[in-house]
This record gives structure tokens, sequence and C-alpha cells, in this order.
């Protein structure tokens, strides 16, 4: 234990000596903040919008057709069921979600009246009315352009209101922002830590000392960790006085699951470290790993919209519990207990990942 | 028991052999030098000595323990000094002693203690609160020397110390060696420098991964060329006559004649015991001795032999 506190004070002292450090540590929050405050600070157009599709006929496919040439709205999203429609609605991905029942082909075919259910999202009433319109409109052109192939026939709208979570647009990107600080800032930061001992040689007299591989692991976790909890604070800090963000859910649990998560980062970091030859390999394979993290975790497309071999992918990606946590504690207000199966999921990656972390070090030099 | 002693230790990398066959004996309480040129394996062999390198093949046994079973307990008696410097750069000189001390669980008044000898024995005071990166080759070798004492070692394993370091500062490790030495620190030193080998007790000779030679510095000599040499000059008119009388004390090497006065370079079994022998039977002729001593061989002569033989 002594010999971990020993190497934990050099790792922080050289540390504080690095300017590169201290960049990642104290300006990327504030730069990624910043760049996301900015760039979605407003309301996106066309809306986004999900089509709940139960029919899967070709006259259902052209009513999505019609909804994008208005130029009023954008499907992003077929969502399998009217309960994942509602989770996007939730989200903050889409403002309404649009139901074709089943059998919605016959009825037209048969010139009866049928009902098209649309669920907005009425926690911005601007949004909302635009949607109503746009939906009123997008109906009679469907009936227009069809009206001469069928006998007559009529769609009903019906709408549904909902409360949509009323995100300001920096809380939505709250879970991604976290991710980029909590991941990618102390993984590509620690998997340097020791391939730089290997490449300046400094590896050769640490090795040569009592120190075993798992004191060289656990110091280096800890005086990474010190470190980085500065910038986990620092994150939400800003998040909260600068940029206004509301935390729904206790902010102690909040700051839990984002320590379980750094912890994790630092770990898959160590694994890196062990494993790579120099320290830009190291780098590129930090970077490398955060690629699918970032595109798999729900962030940009719900996981429930995946299909199942992405979903798989999803489903071993740390992050991906991460967002869901951050996100359920955040945004819906649950707390740790809400969470308790990502939590779990968390510290059984970071010990398992830690125990792979001391088997891949060689205590040699070749 | 022998403070170092590898047993047909052997070093391939891919299907290059570096280190072939050592059998190395370094007994405690001496100043073992190992030699070569660039490339002949003696970082790999050390390395492996440390327990940095595994061997491909063979046994090393470091104050009778294992290497490779016993490692832990081996590093205790072990100071390393690699060849390139190998300490942090970003920390000071007192940070970078204080830590290596701490991590062989020396802390608190006893490390003060302790640095503060060493920055006294090496002269490194007034660089204490200096970043190691901004000192001088010569006072980075200082620190890379002291750390590697820091914990007392019974053993000091140094990789070219002195590679890169000018003359008197060369002058000056070899003097703290030699202290070192008589505080009873076995040493096993590799260098270049064939003037620095002829301070060891014992040498090794290292050539492509083979030990072509070994003994203390007048034994390689004369085990190489097979005897010593000695100079004779003499004045004579009857040159073939002086020859075939010195023809009985060993063979001619050269024989250089500038008018009346000859230089014989004579081969002899022990300069010690022929010089005297020479002058007599010469002068007992009547030929004049103008002198008559044994020649210095350097080591680099030694080496330029040797390889010369296995090219
Ligand atoms: N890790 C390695 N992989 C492959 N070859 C290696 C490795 N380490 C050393 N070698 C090779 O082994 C040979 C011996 O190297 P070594 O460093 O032991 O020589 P040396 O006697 O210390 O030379 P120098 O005086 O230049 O330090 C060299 O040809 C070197 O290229
Ligand atoms: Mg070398």
């Amino acid at each position: 234990m002594t010999l971990i506190i020993s190497l934990v004070r050099k790792e922080l002292v050289q540390l504080m000596r690095d300017k590169r450090t201290f960049f990642m540590l104290f300006l990327m929050p504030l730069i990624v903040m910043v760049m996301f405050g900015l760039g979605y600070g407003e309301t996106k157009t066309p809306l986004p919008i999900a089509v709940v599709d139960l029919d899967r006929t070709y006259l259902s496919y052209m009513w999505c057709d019609v909804l994008e040439e208005t130029g009023l709205f954008k499907v992003v999203a077929y969502p399998p069921s009217i309960d994942i429609g509602k989770e996007l609605m939730r989200k903050g991905h889409v403002y309404a979600v649009v139901v074709i029942p089943s059998g919605f082909t016959a009825k037209v075919v048969q010139g009866e009246s049928c009902y098209i259910e649309v669920i907005i999202d009425v926690s911005k009433p601007a949004i909302a009315d635009i949607i109503r319109r746009g939906m009123a409109y997008v109906a009679q052109a469907y009936v227009e352009a069809l009206g001469s192939r069928f006998n007559l026939f009529r769609i009903q709208l019906q709408y549904v209101t909902m409360y949509g979570p009323t995100v300001k647009s920096i809380e939505s990107f709250m879970p991604v922002i976290a991710t980029l600080l909590l991941q990618l800032v102390p993984m590509s930061l620690i998997s340097v830590s020791i391939c730089r001992e290997r490449e300046r040689g400094t590896f050769e007299m640490l090795i040569m000392t009592p120190i075993t591989r798992y004191e060289i692991i656990m110091g280096k976790l800890l005086a990474y960790f010190i470190a980085t909890l500065g910038d986990l604070f620092f994150t939400l800090f800003i998040g909260i006085s600068v940029f206004d963000v509301h935390i729904k859910g206790p902010i102690t649990d909040l700051i839990l699951i984002c320590i379980v998560f750094l912890l994790t980062s630092l770990s898959i970091g160590l694994v890196i470290s062990a494993i790579s030859r120099n320290q830009l390999q190291a780098q590129q394979t930090a970077i490398f790993f955060f690629i699918p993290c970032l595109l798999f975790s729900g962030f940009f497309k719900p996981v429930a919209l995946f299909p199942k071999e992405i979903k798989l992918i999803s489903y071993t990606l740390p992050s991906y519990y991460f967002a869901e946590a951050f996100y359920k504690i955040m945004i819906k207000g649950a707390t740790l207990a809400d969470v308790s199966t990502e939590f779990t999921a968390l510290i059984v990656y970071t010990v398992t990942v830690l125990i792979f972390s001391m088997f891949l070090l060689k205590m040699r030099l070749e | 028991m022998l403070a170092i002693e590898t047993i047909e230790l052997t070093k391939v990398f891919g299907n290059f052999k570096a280190v072939d066959n050592v059998n190395l004996r370094v007994s405690r309480g001496v100043i073992f030098g190992l030699l070569g040129p660039n490339g002949a394996g003696k970082t790999t062999t050390l390395r492996m000595i440390c327990g940095l390198l595994e061997p491909t093949r063979g046994e090393i046994y470091v104050l009778g323990h294992d290497v490779r079973r016993e490692r832990k307990r081996v590093l205790r008696f072990i100071g390393y000094m690699p060849q390139r410097f190998s300490l942090y750069e970003d920390l000071t000189v007192y940070e970078n002693l204080k830590f290596f001390a701490s991590l062989y669980g020396i802390r608190g008044r006893e490390a003060e203690l302790r640095i503060r000898e060493l920055l006294e024995r090496f002269q490194l005071r007034e660089y204490r609160n200096r970043l190691a990166g901004k000192l001088s080759g010569g006072t980075k070798q200082r620190l890379a020397l002291a750390v590697a004492l820091v914990h007392n070692p019974e053993i000091l394993i140094l990789d070219e110390p002195t590679a890169g370091v000018d003359p008197p500062l060369r002058r000056t490790f070899w003097r703290y060696f030699r202290e070192l030495n008589r505080e009873g620190v076995t040493i096993l030193v590799t260098t270049h420098y064939m003037d620095e080998a002829e301070y060891c007790d014992k040498l090794a000779l290292m050539f492509r991964g083979r030990i072509v030679a070994e003994g203390s510095p007048s034994e390689i000599k004369r085990e190489v060329f097979g005897g010593e040499f000695v100079a004779v000059t003499l004045r004579s008119v009857d040159v073939q006559k002086a020859i075939s009388l010195l023809e009985k004390f060993g063979s001619i090497a050269d024989v250089e004649s500038l008018g009346d006065v000859v230089k014989v370079k004579l081969l002899v079994k022990s300069a010690e015991v022929a010089v005297p022998e020479v002058v007599r039977c010469l002068e007992a002729q009547h030929i004049t001795v103008l002198g008559c001593s044994s020649i210095h061989v350097s080591l680099e002569d030694v080496f330029v032999k040797l390889v010369e033989g296995s090219t």
C-alpha cells in the first residue's frame, strides 16, 4: 500500500507539470460545452418525428412520403412499437410520433374513414401548434393525391398530447458531453501513462525496484482518478452554473454513477497502455475504442431502434450503461436504486478490465 | 559464493543470437569489466542478469539466487544504471531519489539522511531542486549512479556509465567506483574505453554475443598473443648473429634496422624473466644493448587482434 502511495504522489507531480494534461482536464469541458451550446442551441428544422407504422403496406409508406414532401417534417425513426416511439419523444429525439394503425391500407381501399394517431410533445406549445397544422395539411394532401384512384375516404387525425422532456438543448446533450469528458479524456490520458514510461526508458528503472504489477496498476489508477475527479466536478459545475442545466434526480446519485464510469474508463485506458508499444499507438487505440461508444450508446439514435446485431455491440459498451443511467437520473429524476442494473454492469466491467490489465502488464522489457 | 554467475546464457531475438552461450563468473568484491564493440550483446547480457529480459536458454545466479525464480529477492541486491538515462526528467533530482528510495521501503528520516549522503558524495547538492531533464550529461550520469545506490546494494551493475562523459569526469567516476569497491561493493561494468578496462580486476571480452577472452588485463594480453613482448634495441654490425641469439628466447615478431642500430620485437613467455637474460646473453657476445624492456600492450591491440582473428 505504501508503494502505491509513493507512485500516486509521483504521478500527480508529473501530471501537474504537464501542460497537455492541464489542457485536457480544464479547458476541454469548457470547449466541449460551448461547442454544443452554440451549435445546437436552436430548434431543428425540419422537425424530427417518428412514425410507428403498424400497417406496413404501400399506402402507409406513401403517407410517410407525403409527410416528408412537405419539407416540414423529417422522419428520423421508425420505432417498432408505440412505447418505443413515446420513449424517443421523452428523450427529446423527436417532437411527434405518428401512429399508422394496422389495416390502414385496407380501409383506404374500401373507402372507409380511418384514424391516424399523432402523439405531440406539448412542452413547447409553439412547435406543437406547427405540428398540428402541418399534420392537417399532410392529411389533406394525402387524400387529394389518392382521391382519383380510390373511392372517397376520410382520414381523421387523433391527437394525443404528452409532455416531452422540456429539455433545453444543452441538457439533452449532457449525456454525450459527460461521456466525452468522462470517457475519452481520462482514457486517452491514462492510456499513454505506462507506454510513456516504456518509451522514455523509465520503466526499466521502475521494474528494477520491488514494485509489483498490482501496485503499478493501482497506483496509476488512483493517481489519474484523483486528477480526473476534478474534471468531473468542474464539468458538472460549469453545466449547472453557466449553462443552467437542471438535474431532476439526486445529484449525489448522479455523481456516484459518474465516479464509477470514470473508473471504468481509466481501467480500459490501463489495458490499452499495458498492451501498446508506444504512446501514439495507445492514443489511437483509445480513440478507436471511443468511436463505437459514441455511435452505439444511444446518443444519436436510441439503442431500441438498432438492429439486433448492433444492439449486441451496444450492450458490451460501458458508455451505453452510463448514458442510460445518466439520462434516467438527470432528466427523468430516477435514483440510484432505479438504475441498479446499469450501476452493477459498470462495476463488473471495471473490476474485470482491471484484472485483465494486471495480467497484461509485462514486467519485462521486450 | 559468486556474486554473479551465468551458465550457458543465451538470448535469441528472432533468428539472431544476441548473446551466445555466455558463462560469466563474477566473484564478490571485484570490479568486473565486460568489454566489447557496439552490438556485442553487453546490454542484453546485463538486462538478463537484472531479470529485465527473459533468457532464451541458460541459468543466472545472483549471490546464489536464481534470478528467474527469485527475482524480487535478487532485486534488493542489485543497483542498476542503464545505458540510457532512465530517470524521470520531469521530476527534480531530489524527487527522483526520494521516489526510488520509497519504492525500496526507505522513507522518512532514513530517506532524508540517505539522500543527503548521496547528494554530498556525488556533488549533486547544488542541483537538488533542478529537474532531471535539465541537467547536463555528466550530472545526469551522476544522478543515475546515486539512484542506483539508493538502497545500498551489494552489487552494482553499470551499463556504459561513462559513455559521453568528458575525460576529467570519467576519472572522477572511476574514483567513485574504486571507493565503492573498497567499501565492499561488487561492480559489473561495461565499457567501450579500453583505458578504463585496465582498472578492472577481471575482464571478459565480448564479440558477436560470445566471450572471446577472459581474465585479468595482463592475463588476457598474454593469452591472446601467446606471451609478452620485449623490445630490444642493440648496436651490431652482424644483425644475423644478434637475431639468431635472440631466437633462443622466443619468437621474433618484428625487426627494424637503421644503420647499425637494430630494433627487435620479441615475443617471450614472460617479460620479467626474459629481460635480464637477454641483456646478459647479448653482452656476453659483445653486442651493445641500447635498451631492453617489456612493451606495454594496450587492450586496444588485444581487441584488434581478436577481431581480426574472427572475421
Ligand atoms: N529487443 C531487441 N530485439 C531485437 N534485437 C535486439 C534487441 N535488443 C538488442 N538487439 C540486438 O542485439 C544485439 C546486441 O545488442 P546489445 O544492446 O546487447 O549490444 P551492446 O553490446 O550493448 O552494444 P552497445 O555498445 O551499442 O550498447 C544488437 O545487434 C541489437 O541490435
Ligand atoms: Mg549496450
